[in-house]
């Protein structure tokens, strides 16, 4: 199963949804990102926490339309989370959106990219006309 | 003022109309990657399967073939036995008992039934 996009939802999941915890206990972070500004702090907790919970949730259905619907609404979120660090300080956005931006479109390449299957050679198989297996 | 203000709030409108249908096609992507890499995955999957089993059976067919050779490296031995010495051994007591028709020397039905 991790083989597959489940693998990719499944990390995806748990770090958003830490992302999304940890604005429970902010300590001295100042917070730059136009919707951390604009929005209640729990509204973007709540929008986090809640796309994390939903990827790891469907998972196991990767293959099903809910389980794309989660993946892709966590693509979209994290490109759109990254490209709005443009209405910050222009700072931000090179050190921490483009992280974001990257990270969406890096699982949408990934996605894209699909599974490759493997085949397992037996020892002395045909890889190497009966040679031993590297 | 007022002009750098409302040029600030365009830009803005504009930055967020932007960045959210980036937002929109890039998860819209993701769900048409998603959707094709799900189906490759099963017609594939047949393919990887089969191909897997024809893989794995390679070693037996390598021991199958390593046994034939020593087969025919024994029958290389055997035939010149089997063809021209044990006709020629027939022969030979053939004429024995021809020329000593009360010989008690005694012949094992085996070769009895060659003769």
């Amino acid at each position: 199963m991790l083989l597959t996009d489940a693998g990719a939802m499944m990390i995806l999941g748990a770090a958003i949804f830490t992302r999304g915890i940890s604005y429970r206990d902010l300590g001295t972070v100042v917070l730059f990102h136009p919707l951390d500004v604009a929005l209640p702090l729990w509204v973007d907790s709540a929008l986090w926490t809640s796309v994390g919970v939903v990827l790891l949730v469907a998972a196991p259905w990767h293959a099903r339309w809910f389980g794309r619907l989660a993946l892709s609404a966590a693509t979209g979120l994290l490109t759109l989370w990254g490209l709005l660090f443009i209405l910050a300080p222009p700072a931000q956005f090179t050190q921490r959106g483009v992280i974001y931006i990257a990270l969406g479109l890096v699982t949408l390449w990934a996605v894209w990219r699909g599974r490759r299957g493997e085949i397992r050679v037996v020892e002395g198989g045909a890889d190497a006309g009966g040679r031993k297996r590297r | 003022m007022q002009a750098v203000e409302n040029a600030d709030d365009l830009w803005s409108v504009i930055a967020v109309i932007v960045t959210t249908i980036g937002g929109v096609v890039v998860a819209w992507l993701t769900s048409r990657a998603s959707k094709s890499s799900a189906e490759k995955d099963a017609e594939v999957e047949p393919v990887i399967e089969e191909a897997r089993k024809v893989v794995n059976l390679r070693p037996a067919v390598e021991a199958m073939a390593e046994q034939i050779a020593e087969l025919q490296e024994e029958m290389a031995k055997v035939r010149p036995i089997a063809k021209i010495k044990y006709p020629l051994a027939l022969n030979t007591i053939a004429n024995f008992q021809a020329a000593h028709p009360t010989s008690t020397v005694k012949i094992p039905h085996q070769l009895k039934d060659d003769l």
